[in-house]
């Protein structure tokens, strides 16, 4: 009995301890076109649990053709990451629209594109992507 | 007897701490929208570190604002992630990554944003 208890005691000390161990990497992207409009926005992420350190990093895209084509990107964040980014292209009626947000946290990284596009006259064409990945549970 | 079970108590310690070893496999992710192509990766791996990751073209043009460029790379290089834009019309890149991380910009946004965290 008295040699068990080293394992045991082995045991409960290595096993949460290593747990979290692992990556993982996810993405989005999304294309909204209309009328000569263009918009274009992705996001990607990863994060790395190891006896090393603990390490993530997060990009952030986006681009857009047309009459009024505006772009934001913005990475924000130490530990957890939160990325945003956005792009439009409009003229008259036509519209394009693409938005991407990334979180990026210590055991997972998820990602979501919504897209719109819309002409006038009609309803607005809408699609959503997702990736989303874990650190897999030892 | 007693000593079987000590030797016993070894071996199985030796098992559960190879069983509670994960093997730390590498994660990658790659994206593209129309002109934009956005990677991620992270984990070991063999590779060298500039070659791990997708570059766009080092110009440092501030001339050119229609292609731009950033990498994260974390302070032990396990975590990476990168996003490049194709020329035309308007384009905005961002990143970040973990304390000690570095993020480079290139292109249009080289001068304005370098950091190191």
């Amino acid at each position: 009995m008295k040699a068990l208890l080293p394992l045991a005691f082995a045991l409960a000390l290595a096993t949460p301890a290593l747990a979290q161990q692992g990556s993982a990497a996810a993405g989005s992207a999304g294309t909204a076109a209309v009328g000569g409009n263009s918009a274009s926005t992705l996001g990607a992420g990863a994060v790395t649990n190891s006896p090393n350190g603990d390490a993530s990093a997060l990009g952030m895209g986006a681009s857009a053709a047309g009459d009024n084509a505006k772009t934001r990107s913005g990475v924000h964040g130490n530990n957890n990451l939160n990325g945003n980014t956005m792009a439009m292209a409009h003229n008259g009626g036509d519209m394009a629209k693409s938005h991407t947000v990334c979180h990026d946290r210590s055991d997972s990284v998820d990602c979501r594109t919504k897209t719109m596009a819309h002409e006038p006259g009609g309803p607005p064409v809408k699609s959503t992507s997702e990736g989303e990945a874990s650190i897999p549970q030892q | 007897m007693i000593l079987r079970i000590r030797k016993l108590s070894h071996a199985y310690l030796f098992l559960a701490c190879l069983a509670a070893s994960p093997a730390l496999a590498q994660a990658s992710a790659s994206v593209t929208a129309g002109p934009l192509r956005g990677d991620a990766q992270a984990g070991p791996s063999n590779q060298p570190l500039n070659e791990r990751i997708a570059r766009g073209p080092r110009t440092d043009d501030t001339r050119n604002c229609d292609s731009r460029g950033v990498t994260v790379n974390s302070a032990n290089g396990s975590a990476s992630a990168s996003v490049t834009t194709s020329p035309g019309g308007s384009s905005a890149v961002a990143g970040g990554g973990s304390s000690g991380s570095r993020t480079e910009y290139f292109g249009c946004d080289a001068d304005h944003h370098r950091s190191e965290k």
